[in-house]
């Protein structure tokens, strides 16, 4: 039996209900560890995610002594053993491997590869639109061309939408710029555009008479006041 | 050449770009209203007391065979839509007796200009060529 498949169809069972707050500390341990398998799975019971590191003995070295190094490292990593680890869940499959099973919410913590398949088909409608609308006057009323720099700035600030926020609809707009629209209703919509200047322009409709528009800058991470309003326009 | 805009009046701006309206609900997205960089107006058509078909004409004759694109549709409003938000609909009557344009877009301000952008879409009703016609 494969013993990657044996554990992934059975121990989501024997994870307990112990959440793993600190989650990045632990996966920093366990990358330090250079685990041979891992994997990504969503538990279908409740909608969490579980990642599950597969240790498996060194040449020389028994699961229980590498099992002891992950605890003495954890104790002595610099943020303090994360919560609850010391309940690091394994079920003892075969005499060589165990697998240690961490649970979080997916909603906190961003994964490269979910969010490059969340993110695909988005970047590809940038694409897509950039290509189509590079040169000037593409709408017949003058707009002016998506250039690169709009292509690129869109595509980073999709990289760093919360996995919260829906994913939008992409169009251009006669000033050469990239709109993300978040839309319930004509007269219920959010737009955040940018322009290849570090800069996110925003505006949104919340019902007739109610409105917000602004801009924000492009830091590292997605500009809180226009995660702010998205959020707004999809509250009940 | 008609006399200066009636608030009643209904305008209609011609689409010729896909990304300019929703095919999911038949409505008018904000950038079909959004003038091009350095510029504080948009073009529009008046439509008042003339036949469905002579709406379409004007759109095909006037706007999409002069820029060599296919009308796919029209965009319509009521004067007051645009007044209400501190624009002005100006008689403009080149290439067209009908021709105005909806005027006093912030030029120097693009957030606004799109949030002005959001409120005439939000009003406006599409039609498109293949349903209309």
């Amino acid at each position: 039996m494969n013993l990657y498949n044996y554990i992934k169809s059975t121990s989501l069972h024997d994870v307990t209900s112990t959440t793993f707050e600190e989650y990045h500390a632990a996966t920093v341990c366990l990358q330090d560890l250079n685990p041979r398998q891992r994997g990504f799975f969503l538990d279908p019971t409740n909608g969490l995610r579980l990642e599950i590191n597969i240790l498996q003995a060194e040449h020389g070295s028994s699961i229980r002594q590498e099992l002891s190094a992950i605890n003495d490292l954890l104790s002595n990593y610099r943020y303090g053993a994360p919560k609850g680890l010391g309940k690091i869940a394994f079920s003892q499959t075969t005499a060589d491997a165990i697998p240690i099973i961490f649970r979080y919410d997916s909603s906190n913590i961003p994964d490269p590869l979910l969010e490059h398949r969340r993110f695909a088909g988005l970047i590809s409608a940038v694409d897509e639109l950039s290509m189509e609308n590079s040169l000037p006057n593409w709408d017949g009323y003058e707009a002016k061309p998506i250039l690169r720099s709009v292509r690129d700035e869109a595509v980073r600030l999709i990289k760093m939408l919360p996995s919260d926020i829906p994913l939008p609809e992409v169009s251009p707009e006669p000033l050469g710029t990239i709109a993300f629209e978040w839309y319930k209703a004509k007269d219920n919509l959010f737009i955040a555009s940018v322009s290849g200047k570090g800069i996110v322009e925003y505006a949104g409709l919340y019902g007739i008479g109610n409105k917000d528009y602004g801009t924000a800058r492009i830091e590292n991470t997605f500009p809180k006041i226009v995660s702010y309003h998205i959020r707004r326009l999809f509250e009940d | 050449m008609l006399e200066s805009v009636n608030p009643e009046e209904p305008l209609s701006r011609y689409i010729l770009k896909k990304a300019y309206y929703r095919p999911s609900d038949n409505t008018v997205k904000p950038n079909a209203f959004m003038p091009p960089s350095g510029k504080d107006d948009v073009s529009v058509y008046r439509t008042v007391s003339l036949s469905n078909e002579d709406i379409w004409q004007i759109g095909m004759t006037y706007v999409a065979q002069k820029r060599g694109m296919p009308l796919l549709g029209r965009a319509e409003l009521i004067a007051c839509d645009a007044i209400a938000q501190g624009l002005s609909v100006k008689p403009d009557p080149v290439p067209h007796p009908r021709h105005a344009n909806i005027s006093g877009f912030p030029i120097d301000n693009s957030a606004k200009t799109r949030m002005i952008a959001l409120e005439l879409a939000a009003r406006a009703t599409l039609h498109l060529l293949k349903i209309d016609s």
